[in-house]
C-alpha cells in the first residue's frame, strides 16, 4: 500500500462490520449494489446481528407514538428517543391502518388487527422496511389475548393468540401455517389479560412472550419454544388493571406505565416492589400508547 | 516491561513507509497486536508495522495518546472518537479501519465502521460501488427490479457529484 495514492480496497469482513451499522433505509438501497451485497444484507444471520447491534445503540429508549394530538385520526407515527426526559422525533412513518388496530409489537414489527373482520385478519408491518405481511386466523377470537415473537436462532416471526381458557395458537411466518397446543396451566375462569375489547398486548425478549395475566394478583406467563409457564406473581400493585401496561425489560425490571397517571414504572421481581422513574410524568403525556421500537430489517 | 523504573517506557514503530514513531508504552498496547509483541519481549528495537503506512499511522498515535490520556469514562471517551474522527474523509477513514484491524484495536475498529456507515448514508450506489472497488454483477434488467423492489429507499440520495 503506497502512501498518497488510491486507497486499497476494504475486505468483505471489514465491510459486513460497517454494514452493520447501517441504518435500514440505505441497506436497501445498497442491495442493488451487486448481487454479494444483495445476498449479504438479505442473509438471516446478517439481519440478526443488524437487529441486536440496532438494539445496543438505541439502548432501549426508542417509542414509536402515535402522534394523535396533532392530527385526531391521522396515520402519522412517530419514532421518538426518550432522553434526559425529553421526546425528540427522530423520523415519522406513514401507515393506511389507524391506531386502534394496534395489537402488539417484537423487535420493530407491529402486529395489526385489520379488515372489518377484526380480530382474524392481521397484518405484520415493519416500519423501518415499509414492508407488511397478511395472515388470518382460523377463528375470529376477541376473547383472547395477542403477541408477537421472534424466535431468536431462527429469526423467525411468530403471533401467539391466547384463549382464556383452552388453548393457544402459534403463527409462524416461515411455515407460514398455524399450531394449535393445549396450556398445560389451566387458566382460572373468568381471568384474562383484560376484560375489554382490546387485549394487552405483551411484551417479548429474546423469543419469549411475556403477559401480564389477571387474576386476584397479577401472573406474568411467558410462552417460550411453543410452551406455556407461569412465571411470576407480580405483586403489591395499588392500580387498576387497564392502567397498568407492561412495556419492556431493562436489565431485569419490567418497565410499567401507569396509564391513568401517565408515569413509567419498574418493577422489580426479585424484590417484588415497583420504583418510579425520577421526574419523568412529563414524557408520555402527548402519546397514547407508546411501543418500544428498535429498527429491523 | 520496564515498570519499577518509574519511567514510561517508550517504544518505536516503523510504518511500511519507513518512518518512525515514538509513542508511549501505556498509550501503544492498546493495540493486541503490540500488546502481544510486548508481552513476548519481542518489543525492544523498532517495530516494524508492515500493513500501515505514515499518515495513517500518525493519525492512529494521535488516537492513542488522545484515548488513553482520559481516564475510565465512556461518555468521555465516545465523544474524543466523535471529535476525531468528525473531520475525515472516507479514504483516510478506509485507511484507518484498516489499520485499526491489523493492530487488533477494536474501540477503533467500531468507532471508524460506524463512523463510515455515517457517511455512507445518504450516498448513492454508484458512489458505494466506487468507493468500495465493487464490481456491478447486476444485468440492467436484474438491476432495475432490485432498485424498483426499494424506490423509496433512492429518496433524499446526494447527487453522485463528490467525491
Amino acid at each position: 500500500m503506497a502512501p498518497n495514492t488510491c486507497t486499497s480496497y476494504l475486505p468483505p469482513e471489514i465491510i459486513e462490520n460497517i454494514l452493520l451499522r447501517s441504518s435500514v433505509k440505505p441497506l436497501l438501497r445498497f442491495k442493488s449494489v451487486s448481487k454479494s451485497w444483495n445476498t449479504l444484507i438479505s442473509d438471516p444471520i446478517f439481519v440478526r446481528n443488524h437487529h441486536n447491534q440496532s438494539k445496543k445503540s438505541s439502548s432501549d429508549n426508542l417509542f414509536l407514538c402515535h402522534d394523535y394530538y396533532t392530527l385526531s385520526y391521522s396515520n402519522l407515527y412517530s419514532v421518538v428517543k426518550l432522553e434526559d426526559r425529553k421526546l425528540q422525533t427522530l423520523q415519522v412513518f406513514e401507515c393506511s391502518y389507524r391506531w386502534e388496530d394496534y395489537v402488539c409489537s417484537c423487535d420493530g414489527v407491529i402486529l395489526l388487527a385489520t379488515g372489518c373482520d377484526t380480530y382474524r385478519r392481521f397484518t405484520l408491518w415493519n416500519p423501518s422496511t415499509r414492508t407488511r405481511t397478511e395472515l388470518c386466523h382460523p377463528r375470529r377470537r376477541i376473547e383472547a389475548s395477542y403477541g408477537l415473537s421472534r424466535d431468536p436462532t431462527t429469526g423467525d416471526f411468530k403471533v401467539v393468540v391466547v384463549g382464556w381458557r383452552d388453548s393457544y395458537s402459534v403463527y409462524s411466518c416461515n411455515n407460514k401455517s398455524w399450531m394449535i397446543f393445549n396450556k398445560e396451566h389451566e387458566t382460572p375462569p373468568r381471568t384474562g389479560p383484560s376484560s375489554c375489547y382490546r387485549s394487552f398486548p405483551e411484551v417479548c425478549v429474546d423469543g419469549v412472550s411475556y403477559w401480564v395475566w389477571r387474576n386476584t394478583s397479577h401472573i406474568e406467563k411467558g410462552i417460550d419454544n411453543n410452551s406455556w409457564n407461569e412465571l411470576m406473581t407480580v405483586e403489591n400493585v395499588c392500580m387498576r388493571i387497564w392502567n397498568f401496561q407492561p412495556l419492556c425489560f431493562v436489565e431485569d425490571k419490567i418497565v410499567i406505565q401507569d396509564r391513568r397517571r401517565d408515569k413509567l414504572l419498574a418493577y422489580i421481581p426479585c424484590e417484588k416492589r415497583f420504583e418510579e422513574f425520577e421526574g419523568d410524568a412529563q414524557p408520555f403525556d402527548r402519546v397514547r400508547l407508546p411501543i418500544p421500537y428498535t429498527e429491523s430489517l | 516491561m520496564a515498570a519499577e523504573t518509574g519511567t514510561p517506557t517508550t517504544l518505536t514503530l516503523k510504518s511500511n513507509d519507513d518512518e518512525l514513531f515514538s509513542v508511549a508504552e501505556s498509550a501503544a498496547i492498546l493495540s493486541v497486536t503490540i500488546r502481544n509483541m510486548v508481552e513476548d519481549g519481542c518489543a525492544g528495537g523498532v517495530i516494524p508495522l508492515d500493513n500501515v503506512d505514515g499518515k495513517t499511522l500518525a493519525s492512529v498515535i494521535t488516537y492513542m495518546n488522545g484515548i488513553s490520556a482520559i481516564p475510565a469514562d465512556e461518555e468521555k471517551k465516545k465523544s474524543y472518537r466523535d471529535k476525531f474522527l468528525s473531520d475525515k474523509d472516507f479514504e483516510t477513514l478506509a485507511d484507518m479501519v484498516l489499520a485499526a484491524n491489523y493492530l487488533n484495536m477494536s474501540c477503533l475498529m467500531d468507532a471508524v465502521s460506524a463512523k463510515i456507515a455515517q457517511v455512507m448514508e445518504k450516498k448513492s450506489v454508484g458512489w458505494v460501488r466506487r468507493k468500495f472497488g465493487i464490481e456491478n454483477d447486476y444485468t440492467p434488467e436484474e438491476e432495475a427490479a432490485v432498485k424498483e423492489e426499494h424506490k423509496w429507499t433512492f429518496e433524499g440520495v446526494e447527487t453522485d457529484d463528490d467525491n
